[in-house]
């Protein structure tokens, strides 16, 4: 395409763009009228242009991405079935979530060998139950995911005690060298508010805590848990910014790691109201989570009807092929990766010139911090300025077919605990129970 | 393991792009009209909405194809206007460009980027006055709710939808906070660079 442009239009800059703006918005104030300020404490500009050009070397993976069905095991016959199921209907990856040990023999019926990725989440810690399952699927790809951290800021408590933990944990790990089975689960500060340079920060203070336990060694068998919102630019560079300082922080211990990362869609924006919306949000969401380079990503709802479709949507509109790569370049992206970055490594800094994530999840500073920021986007929300449709804005215009998967008030029963635990908030609640109140 | 200290880590930033396509000197060097798109459109004139009722099918052709013949229907209407003594400014403000899009999100984003991009080369010939007349208007045509995205992501000033569903995407994702997100994107840029020069290739072979 030799001179396809150049010999008719001569070559210019940001600043003659700049001054066109300006010439176009006839005496309005540029700062005020173009730039955009978020909550992170970026700008965004109306334009960007090659001669600002900035980029990181982000380390990314190789491989496609896969897609993966989460699946609740009430009874293991029951949940192979609907695995089975999910695998016809193109899923590479499962997800088994789970309250009590299982039995593998029954669960995995007709599904091993069969290139399936595997992932567990648990919600109890039994080394024993753990080891045998490690065993079983030897010849697979696993992911076991026990995150004793995320599990105390999840719940506010150990699954038994501080000192039983960290030795149940060692012990896996001494035991089963070759496997996943440690996973950083950041989900929840997204789901509960945290903006994305939080988002990030708190991701690696954490992962800090188990490499200052356990080293290099473990820096290639962590995959990483993460939610995205519908902040779909911020949510690509979310994921990439991630990517760069999980290796910059682990140059510090001498080794490197293209890390695999899980993603689901965040639960704080989905709504009871104009649920018909919802699917496009968790295609959006998983979308940015694809160019942002995941490995896995998930629909964040349990099997059922609503989920099928889902995933017919999905595999329709997602299917390109080296999706990891796209982003690469973009004048925009690039941008929000570096500043997402420098913010991101500003927090992590003082995380751990203070003695760390631990101490301070158990201080509260953590999740006051979350908390500050999460009514921060409560007041945007409640003022009209951040939009949920169906909810704040245009409130009858669209269906609102009961997505059931939806826990409408995302609360857990209460019980004693040893910290504060950070909860999941949804942003359209309140709204939602008025509406309700006033409907009744 | 001690606490590793972390104080003196810092990121390391690349100036230069590794792959720089020709089109983007240009296009993101010259006046914001070359892009064939108002770098304030979306702050001062919002997005536009059209509900319709009409079912409509995507022909099975493909962007240059569809770009070729557009250029040509341009061309043909621009020189009747001129033999009937009208001037280059009047005459394409009356055009717009109308398509349907599809669903290969990447492909219909450069798809609009080629657009604007060859109607600003076509437009250049007849030396118009008024800067506005290199800016394409594009009225997108969308199926789904979801093909709303891309038509959003390259650049359209109105999107023509059979209910409001997709006003997701300009209300919640943010994509609207700047213009043509998606430039420098290797991928991006590639795929507007090829579909460009083949559908200029096609138009100059239809019109000799």
């Amino acid at each position: 395409m030799s001179n396809f442009f150049i010999n008719e239009f001569p070559p210019s800059s940001s600043a003659a763009w700049k001054q066109k703006i300006q010439f176009e918005l006839d005496g309005a104030d540029y700062n005020q009228k173009l730039l955009t300020k978020t909550n992170e404490g970026i700008t965004i500009s109306p334009f960007y242009h090659l001669d600002t050009f900035e980029k990181l070397t982000i380390p990314l993976p190789k491989e496609d991405y896969k897609i993966c069905t989460k699946i609740s095991i009430s009874s293991e016959e029951m949940a192979n079935i609907e695995a089975l199921k999910a695998t016809e209907n193109d899923s590479t990856a499962l997800l088994f979530e789970a309250s009590k040990p299982f039995n593998p023999t029954l669960l995995f019926h007709n599904l091993l060998q069969k290139n399936i990725e595997f992932h567990f989440k648990f919600n109890f810690l039994d080394e024993g139950f753990i080891n045998k399952l490690v065993l079983k699927l030897a010849d697979e790809t696993a992911y076991f995911n026990i995150d004793i951290i995320g599990n105390l800021a999840r719940t506010g408590n150990w699954f038994k005690s501080l000192k039983k933990d960290n030795s149940i944990l060692k012990n896996l790990i001494k035991d089963n060298s070759d496997s996943f089975i440690i996973s950083i689960d950041t989900t929840i500060y997204q789901n509960a508010g945290a903006n994305t340079v939080q988002q990030i920060a708190y991701a690696l203070a954490h992962t800090n805590e188990y490499l200052t336990v356990f080293g290099d060694e473990i820096a290639n068998r962590i995959q990483f848990k993460f939610a995205t919102g519908s902040n779909y630019f911020f949510e690509i560079a979310k994921i990439r910014a991630f990517r760069y300082l999980y290796n910059l922080i682990l140059g510090e211990y001498n080794t490197t790691a293209i890390a695999k990362i899980y993603t689901e869609p965040s639960l704080r924006n989905k709504t009871l109201f104009g649920a018909t919306i919802n699917t496009l949000r968790t295609t959006a969401e998983s979308m940015s989570a694809i160019l942002g380079g995941s490995t896995t990503i998930a629909t964040n709802f349990t099997s059922g009807e609503f989920v099928e479709n889902q995933q017919l949507v999905l595999m329709d509109k997602l299917s390109f092929k080296n999706a990891q790569h796209i982003a690469t370049e973009s004048y925009y992206i690039e941008y929000l990766t570096k500043q997402l970055a420098e913010k991101a490594l500003i927090i992590f800094k003082d995380i751990e010139r203070s003695g760390g994530f631990l101490s301070q999840l158990k201080e509260g500073t953590i999740q006051r911090k979350i908390k500050e920021n999460a009514q921060k986007e409560q007041a945007q929300f409640d003022a009209g300025n951040l939009v949920l449709l169906g909810t704040n804005k245009y409130s009858n215009e669209f269906d609102s077919k009961e997505d059931l998967q939806i826990n409408p008030s995302l609360k857990g029963t209460s019980y004693k605990t040893l910290i504060i635990p950070i909860t999941p908030k949804r942003l359209a609640k309140k709204l939602e129970q008025k509406r309700i109140k006033d409907e009744a | 393991m001690k606490r590793k200290d972390f104080s003196n880590l810092e990121i390391t930033v690349q100036n230069k792009k590794d792959t720089i396509f020709e089109h983007e000197y240009s296009i993101a060097g010259v006046a914001p009209n070359l892009r064939g798109i108002y770098a304030t459109m979306y702050f001062q004139t919002p997005l536009k909405t059209k509900i319709t009722t009409h079912t409509f099918s995507k022909e099975n052709t493909t962007p240059e194809v569809e770009l070729s013949i557009f250029l040509a229907e341009s061309l043909n209407y621009i020189q009747k206007g001129i033999d009937a003594n009208a001037t280059i400014d009047n005459i394409v403000s009356k055009l717009t460009f109308e398509t349907i899009i599809g669903n290969n999100h990447f492909d219909e984003i450069a798809k609009l980027r080629a657009a604007r991009m060859l109607w600003s080369k076509l437009i250049k010939q007849f030396n118009p006055k008024n800067q506005s007349s290199f800016a394409l208007h594009i009225n997108a045509t969308i199926e789904t709710s979801f093909d709303a995205f891309q038509a959003i992501s390259g650049g359209c000033q109105c999107v023509i939808s059979k209910d409001k569903k997709h006003l997701f995407f300009e209300e919640e994702t943010g994509i609207l906070k700047t213009i043509d997100p998606w430039a420098g994107s290797t991928h991006v840029e590639q795929r507007t660079e090829e579909i460009a020069t083949k559908s200029w290739i096609l138009f100059k072979n239809s019109t000799v």
